[in-house]
């Protein structure tokens, strides 16, 4: 991997990218309102459900594929898996901030490269000819940076730790420190889970997080909330 | 097992039907409205590793059929190979399918590879239960089985609206873990599709009142991207299941059917 390589997926997964992740809990919000997320080693099991039973089987293994679809200028592959998505995508609320977040790396590709594959998607998502999910987009974003597959892999289920993190850091007592100590647990599982991620395609899409998926449906009747998911 | 439906008369009927061993249905009772109303069989009561089960259903334009199953569908010890249990079902124009079955029960030991794939013409409308449990419950099993793939596909006019695959495999993965099923035992998911039909927030509102007016149940409600909208719910325990899968059953079909409820008589 280059050292601009590199630092292009640093720039996508640093924290000041303007995707728009610090807006959502992923469901932990409803958790943390309804008692059942109290601590760190609470956060700490639903990170984990969240990337073995979600995140990592579908959403980085979508990136994946988007990367190779992408390599392979293959549009109608990328609009094939982001329909995909969006029919994998039950909750509405994670639906949405998936494709809102999607679209901002677009954005931000189609402005910092001249890569005619990332205009013609950026131009359909904008188009409504696609909807421009996160993972779509971030494995597009790959495929034109040239980021390694098991780079792309475990910094996407980095970030999403990040995030949650974050949200976490916002609606519990935790401390910076507190935070710190559960990405850095979530190192040596994540590197195993895009290791896993080698080798498989869309015919390995599974997810099984349901209390997960029912909290992220529920966030949305919440009455007062920080976070859009 | 071969099920073709077809209008006659202001009446589904059932057209054609052609069957294997294990797989059986039962003479289709008509209701007053011309349903075909069809109880699926496995005379075996159960699904049997190395079991490769098809089930295919035709329904023509117009027509009107609930299936459903007698019992609960168990699947043995299957110490060779998986079972595999594969339905198709293909609806014509404004045709309507109501799939209620009772729940799957995975033995300790079992592994079953499951899919469903239902494809909506322009004017159908579907309802699809689904619903397992972690194990034998009354035995002392919990999440003891080997592995379940359980596949579930909704396609409109070739367009995915559903994609859902669930894969458990406990030895690897215990399924008790937060976020995953908790101290729940029954995961049951009560879908509703329609191709011509836009209000989906209101039946999803319906739909979550009713989850959250009965206590023990742990459920949430969302439209999809577009042609339906899902409920998903955990239960302890299997009264607590069936009371709940019927309610919901009868919300989605008065929102979305605009039909009275059915109380099916198995026993």
């Amino acid at each position: 991997m280059s050292t601009d390589s590199l630092l292009s997926l640093l720039q996508f997964t640093d924290a000041l990218f303007p995707a728009g992740a610090y807006a959502h809990s992923f469901g932990l919000e409803f958790c943390v309102q309804a008692g059942t997320v109290r601590d760190a080693a609470d956060v700490e099991a639903f990170l984990w459900a969240h990337l073995e039973g979600m995140c990592a089987p579908t959403d980085a293994l979508v990136s994946l594929c988007a990367s190779r679809a992408g390599r392979l200028q293959d549009f109608d592959g990328c609009v094939a898996l982001d329909e995909r998505l969006d029919a994998i995508k039950v909750a509405c609320e994670s639906r949405n901030a998936s494709r809102q977040m999607g679209r901002q790396v677009l954005r931000v590709l189609v402005h910092t490269s001249t890569d005619s594959f990332a205009v013609r998607f950026g131009g359909a998502i904008t188009s409504d000819l696609t909807l421009g999910h996160h993972a779509v987009c971030f494995g597009i974003a790959g495929a034109i940076l040239n980021w390694p597959e098991e780079a792309l892999a475990s910094s996407y289920l980095y970030a999403a730790s990040s995030a949650l993190v974050g949200a976490a850091l916002r609606l519990l007592p935790l401390g910076q420190l507190g935070g710190q100590k559960i990405l850095a647990a979530a190192r040596p599982r994540i590197a195993k889970l895009a290791a896993d991620l080698q080798g498989k395609d869309e015919r390995d899409l599974w997810s099984f997080a349901p209390a997960q998926e029912i909290a992220a449906m529920k966030h949305a009747n919440l009455e007062a909330r920080l976070f859009r998911s | 097992m071969d099920l073709r439906f077809a209008r006659s008369g202001g009446r589904t009927i059932l057209r054609q039907y052609r069957y294997t061993l294990p797989l059986q249905a039962l003479t289709p009772f008509q209701l007053e409205d011309g349903t075909a109303y069809l109880m699926l069989l496995n005379p075996t009561g159960g699904v049997l590793g190395g079991d490769s089960l098809m089930t295919r259903v035709q329904q023509g334009n117009g027509t009107h059929v609930l299936l459903t199953t007698p019992s609960a569908t168990r699947v043995y010890r299957t110490p060779r190979q998986p079972a595999f249990q594969h339905t198709a079902i293909q609806l014509g124009e404004d045709a309507i399918l109501e799939y209620v079955p009772d729940h799957t029960i995975p033995h300790a030991g079992a592994s079953l590879c499951q899919t469903l794939r239902i494809n909506l013409s322009g004017g159908s409308k579907a309802i699809v239960l689904e619903s397992f449990a972690a194990g034998r419950l009354a035995c002392g099993e919990r999440w003891s089985f080997r592995d379940m793939d359980l596949k579930t596909e909704v396609f409109l006019q070739e367009k995915p609206l559903m994609l859902n695959r669930t894969r458990i495999t406990p030895y690897l993965r215990d399924p008790s873990q937060m976020g995953v099923m908790e101290d729940f035992n029954y995961m049951a998911s009560l879908s509703v599709f329609a191709g011509g039909f836009a209000d989906w927030e209101k039946v999803a509102k319906a739909l979550q009142q009713t989850i959250d007016e009965t206590t023990g149940i742990f459920g949430g409600v969302s439209a999809l991207a577009r042609g339906g909208c899902v409920a998903r719910y955990l239960t302890r325990s299997t009264p607590e299941l069936s009371a709940i899968n019927s309610r919901l059953w009868f919300v989605a079909r008065r929102h979305v059917l605009g039909l009275a409820p059915f109380p099916m008589r198995k026993y």
